[in-house]
Order: structure tokens, then sequence, then C-alpha cells
């Protein structure tokens, strides 16, 4: 599996209601009547069977405070981690972890052993405590509604939630990680013909 | 309509990084509001249900963007992420309280 055909995490909000409810990605929303004025959560790509894939890979950058983040050329830079969808104990439901913040391009994660990983993890252990998602509860998989054209939007996607809702605030805390979700999904808009 | 706060400071940091009007200038401001004086705003707190039921009402009548609740305050379960708590000031007085020095605004 090379990083280029891993689905993303991304941040997305709910729109619409009844049989016409959807998700959009987050950079959709501000020009949306339909979507709520703030926040969103993160969500993911699904199998048909409604499993989530192996591996994931997600955007983000480090905060360094007051409005300021690691730059690169005068540009904030943006590094690509990877998450892998494991059950934490046995017959549990599938969480998905952020596993690794290392970018890694082009390297085939076909050979990395599922075991190496989760003990790397010490989710339960002393190890970091790294933030684990679970599928939000109560809630179906939802077509993507918006107008962006990007292969993870094919098919349905799955809204997840935090197992401790301030793991994330605790990463920011710690390591200045600010989780974008997919950096570029806004970039694929699909052209349209207009008249010169 | 309104000035939109929320308890999770990534999820807020995230959004701001994804919404194109802000993500060339994103940061955290973190806003601590006298006790005393947030207790004397007109706060309606919505729990799960009944946030649902008037998300869905507002929907339904396209006032996603226009809606208010004729209170100073609402708060309830972000939408998103019921984990997460969004407080939307939406009156004069709350905007009076956020500027006031009986806020304290940092930016983190």
């Amino acid at each position: 599996m090379k990083l280029d055909g891993i689905p993303y995490i991304h941040f997305m909000v709910e729109v619409g209601h009844g049989k016409n409810r959807g998700l959009i990605a987050a950079c959709e929303a501000c020009d949306s009547n339909d979507a709520p004025s703030q926040g969103g959560c993160f969500a993911v790509p699904i199998k048909k069977d409604d499993q989530f894939f192996p591996v994931y890979r997600f955007d983000f950058s480090i905060y360094k405070g007051n409005g300021t983040f690691v730059e690169v050329d005068g540009k904030r830079s943006t590094w690509t981690g990877l998450a892998i969808s494991v059950a934490l104990e046995k017959g549990a439901p599938e969480h998905i972890v952020l596993a690794s913040l290392a970018s890694i391009p082009g390297e085939d994660l076909t050979n990395v052993p599922r075991s190496l990983l989760q003990s790397f993890l010490k989710v339960n252990g002393e190890g970091l405590d790294w933030p684990v998602f679970r599928k939000m509860p109560r809630r179906l998989p939802l077509p993507y509604i918006g107008q962006l054209d990007h292969p993870d939007f094919n098919g349905r996607l799955r809204e997840l939630q935090l197992i401790d809702p301030r793991s994330l605030d605790k990463f920011l805390d710690t390591f200045g990680i600010a989780l974008i979700g997919c950096e570029h999904e806004g970039t694929l808009v699909k052209l349209e013909m207009v008249d010169a | 309509m309104g000035y939109y706060t929320q308890s999770s400071k990534s999820n807020a940091l995230t959004w701001a990084l994804r919404n194109p009007r802000s993500r060339t200038t994103a940061c955290i401001l973190e806003l601590n509001i006298d006790n005393t004086a947030y207790n004397k705003l007109k706060i309606r707190i919505l729990d799960d249900k009944s946030a649902s039921k008037l998300r869905q009402q507002i929907r339904a009548s396209g006032m996603t963007k226009t809606y208010r609740a004729n209170v100073d305050v609402l708060t309830g379960p972000l939408q998103s992420d019921p984990s997460v708590e969004q407080q939307k000031f939406e009156s004069p007085a709350s905007q009076a309280l956020l500027n006031s020095p009986l806020t304290r605004r940092n930016v983190i």
C-alpha cells in the first residue's frame, strides 16, 4: 500500500435534514447556506461492509502559539501522518488511532506488522496517550453531498468521535500538533467552463 | 447570526485552518468571562435532544444562517460532535460583555 493510495481522515460538517442529510468538507461550510456556522468533526471513508480501512493518513501543522505555526519559506508547513484501525480490546469494535506523525513518501506499508504498530502505541500502557477515535455513536454512514472532487468522497463516510474528548487538546498543548484532516481537498474543485 | 465559541481548542483551530477565510490567520482566542456577569445574561441551554430538534426546525425553515433564539447566549452540544460544547452569543448585551473588561481575551 503506497501513501498515495491511502484514504484521508477529513474534517467535515453535516448538512441537510431527513433523507437529504450528508457531509460536506469544512472548507465548503462557510459558503453553504445549510451549514452551521462553527465546528466540525473528523470523518473517514469506509469499506462497503461499514468497516474502517486498515490505514488512514492525515495532514497536520505545528502550532507554536499566538497565531504562529512552524513555517518553511515563510509559509505554514504541513506534514502527513498515519493512523491505523485497530481493535483495542478483543472483540471490541474497531478504533482509529493516530499512529505515526512522520511523513513516509512512497513507503510500502504492506509489510509493517500490525502487532508491531499496536505494541508501539502502548495505548493502555505507559506510552503516550495517542488520540483514539471511534465511530460516532447513533450515527449512520453518510454520503458526501458537497461540490469537491476527491476519491474519498465517492462512497459513504463515517463521522468519528474521540474516546477521550480532551485528547486532541492535550496533543495540541503538548506537541503543538494541529490536525487538519486533508489539507488539499479544497483544491480539487471541479472546473467549470466559463465564457471568455 | 452571532459570535460562536466552543470548548475544544483543537476543534476550533482545525475549523479555522479549514476555513478559507481564516486559514492563513488561524489562531485560538481564549475567553475567560466573569461568572457573575455571564449569569446575568439570558441563557438558553440545549441538551442533545432539544438541540437536535431545534436544528431540524432551523434547517427545514432554511434559517441556518439567520436564526436567532431571542436570548443573549444559546449553548448546547456541537452538532458535529456532541462531546464538544458550543456557545452562540447573539445579542448586543452579550457582545458588550465579550468586549468588556469582565472578559479576558487572550490569543494562545
